[in-house]
Order: structure tokens, then sequence, then C-alpha cells
């Protein structure tokens, strides 16, 4: 009984949000296309967006060849052991 | 840090960490630092692609010094180049060497602060001031943020100096060389961003 009635409250909703489409057109670049500060704060989200995928690029980066400069410097050594054996 | 924990630090293959606590915080640090600049770029953003007209018609009449800035920014460049030789050094475990680029780099960082300094007194003395609308807003808090970090690298590279000076590093023990030359770099980095953002687009 309850899932009939939430289906048919989506449903509602879903066919309202369609016959009214500015509603759901919350971002201001969506509705003012040509304006020059939706476009400004286009490319600030876009660019601010990308920032973490960048961050967590760099710091994962550093990580990994900072842990093989280890691992070769460790090696090397270990093999400069053997051939002084 | 005492010199036993400095050795934890550095000696990452006897602890059986996979990279020193010191580099991964480094790192972490400058992530927040990029998040922060990356919030000031987006306002500016905002601002740049917002305006019709940049600088605004208010501030028309703002000539920021684009040939000294460029001729500055060449000097941060170079001090990127210079910090790299510190690193090589470091590794090298050439003492002399160590020493003389340090002291290249931090004179480098000091030119380039003065410089900055004095192109910010012309510009008040003109008039353009932090309150001279958005254009002075974002100018003096975008460079002015990069100048403090600026600053805090000439700072950090100064007491890296004193102690190479001091004799505290070595072909085992550099950690405190290598984290501060990544975060120069990172500042040497941004720069160059920055002043086409602001002084030429």
């Amino acid at each position: 009984m309850i899932n009939r009635y939430f289906s048919l409250v989506l449903r509602v909703v879903v066919c309202g949000l369609c016959v009214m489409p500015t509603l759901v057109q919350a971002c201001p670049s969506c509705k003012l296309v040509d304006d020059p500060i939706a476009q400004g704060f286009k490319w600030s989200i876009l660019f601010l967006m990308a920032m973490p995928y960048i961050v967590f690029s760099l710091v994962g980066g550093g990580v990994f060849f900072s842990i093989k400069r280890v691992k070769q410097r460790s090696n090397h050594e270990s093999h400069s052991d053997m051939k002084g054996v | 840090m005492t010199d036993a924990d400095q050795a934890t630090y550095e000696h990452t293959a006897d602890t059986g960490q996979p990279t020193s606590n010191a580099r991964l915080a480094i790192l972490i640090l400058l992530g927040a630092e990029i998040m922060f600049f990356a919030g000031l770029i987006g306002t500016f953003l905002v601002f740049r692609l917002g305006s019709v007209t940049w600088p605004p018609p208010s501030q028309a009449d703002v000539r920021l010094p684009i040939g000294v800035t460029g001729i500055n920014t060449i000097v941060l460049l170079f001090s990127g180049y210079t910090m790299i030789r510190v690193l090589l050094s470091a590794r090298k475990d050439s003492q002399k060497e160590l020493r003389r680029w340090l002291l290249v780099t931090g004179v480098l960082g000091v030119i380039f602060l003065v410089v900055q300094g004095s192109e910010w007194v012309r510009l008040v003395h003109h008039g353009f001031t932090l309150s001279s609308g958005v254009y002075g807003s974002i100018f003096y808090v975008l460079i002015g943020c990069h100048a403090l970090h600026v600053l805090v690298a000439v700072v950090w590279e100064l007491s890296v100096f004193a102690k190479a000076l001091g004799g505290c590093y070595s072909i085992d023990r550099h950690v405190g060389v290598e984290i501060c030359a990544i975060y120069w770099t990172f500042v040497v980095v941004l720069w160059p961003i920055l002043y086409v953002m602001v002084y030429l687009v």
C-alpha cells in the first residue's frame, strides 16, 4: 500500500518536472547561457571540480615515486652488499 | 627535532616505512595549499570572466608593472633551478655546493620579494589599493597570498642554510632539504600561473 502510494507521488513529481522544466534549472549557467557572470561561475565551478582530482593525483604521484625511489635505493644497497660478500 | 627523531624520519627503509613522515606531511600540506589557491583562482575567474571589460571601467587607468614583474618571474624561475642544484648537491653529499646553492636560492627569493614590495608601494602611491573595487581586492589578495608564501619559503630556506652551515646534512640525512625544496618548487610553479592570469590575460 505504502509502495503504491510512494510510486504514485513519484510519478506525479516526475511528470510535473517534465511539464515545468524551469523548476529543475537551478544552475545559473543553465538559465543564463549568454550572461558573462554565468560564464564566470561556470568556468570557476569546472575549475574547482577538477582540483581535487589534480590534488589527489599529485599527492598520490608524490607518494608513489617516493616509495619507488626508496625501494630502488634499498635494492641497490642489497646488490652492493651481495657483491661485497 | 632531536637527532634521533630525524634519523627515524630519514632511515625509512630501516623502520619499514615506505616513505618518510616528513615527506608525506609536506605533500598533504601542499594539497591543502593547492586547494586554498584554487579557491582564490576560482574567485578570480568569476570576476574576470563575469566582466565585459577587464580591468573594470572604474580602474581602467591602472597599469600593472608587467615588464618588471616579468623579469621578477624569471628570477623566481631561476631560483627553482638553483633549488634543484641544492637537492642534487645534498644527494651527492657535496657540502660546499649545497651551501653555495642554498645561499643563491635565498638571495633570489629575497630579490623577488623586494621587487614585488617596491612595485606594490608604487601602485599604492598611484591610488591602487585593496579597497579599489573588485580589481584591487582580487589583485592584492591573490598576489599577496603568494608573496606571503614566498616569504615563508625564504625564511624556511634560510633556516635550512643555517643548518647546512652547521653541517647538519649528509648523504643519508637530508630530508629537511628535500621538504624545503618541495615547498619552494610549489611556490615557484604557482607564480607563472598567477602572473599570466592576473598580469597578462
